[in-house]
């Protein structure tokens, strides 16, 4: 799962909602634990094996006007305590 | 992580990256998008 949301907010809500289930207990994912492994597009991971190309062209604008660090954080939060992800 | 012949969920975001960037990238490192949607969270 390669999420594209700006917002920390956002990305903690989705990257919990696929992998250990909905937060909010509102969704049909409250209690589903996926355990899928997520991933923020702008996190080097990613980046690392895209073509450098289509990454500057595709997300290269997107990326400036996001604060990446604190996503990478929570991204990288959620998937540790997943068991199982990469 | 390596992408390659991975299978990836593209979530985008109308307000971040769409999903259509993020498949684009995903493709590029070789990895099979299943599914591309973007979310509006307002």
């Amino acid at each position: 799962m390669i999420l594209g949301a700006a917002e920390v907010g956002y990305v903690e809500m989705m990257a919990e909602t696929v992998t250990a289930g909905d937060p909010t207990y509102t969704g049909p994912l409250a209690g589903v634990s996926l355990g899928l492994p997520v991933y923020h597009v702008t996190e080097p991971e990613v980046r690392e094996n895209a073509d450098a190309s289509v990454y500057q062209d595709q997300i290269g604008v997107s990326e400036i006007a996001m604060e990446t660090e604190p996503i990478w954080t929570t991204v990288r939060t959620i998937r540790e305590r997943t068991p199982g992800t990469p | 992580m390596d992408l390659h012949g991975k299978k990836v969920i593209a979530i985008g975001e109308r307000d971040g990256v769409q999903a259509t960037a993020i498949a684009a990238v995903a493709r590029s490192a070789g990895a099979e998008v299943l599914l591309e949607l973007n979310q509006c969270f307002v």
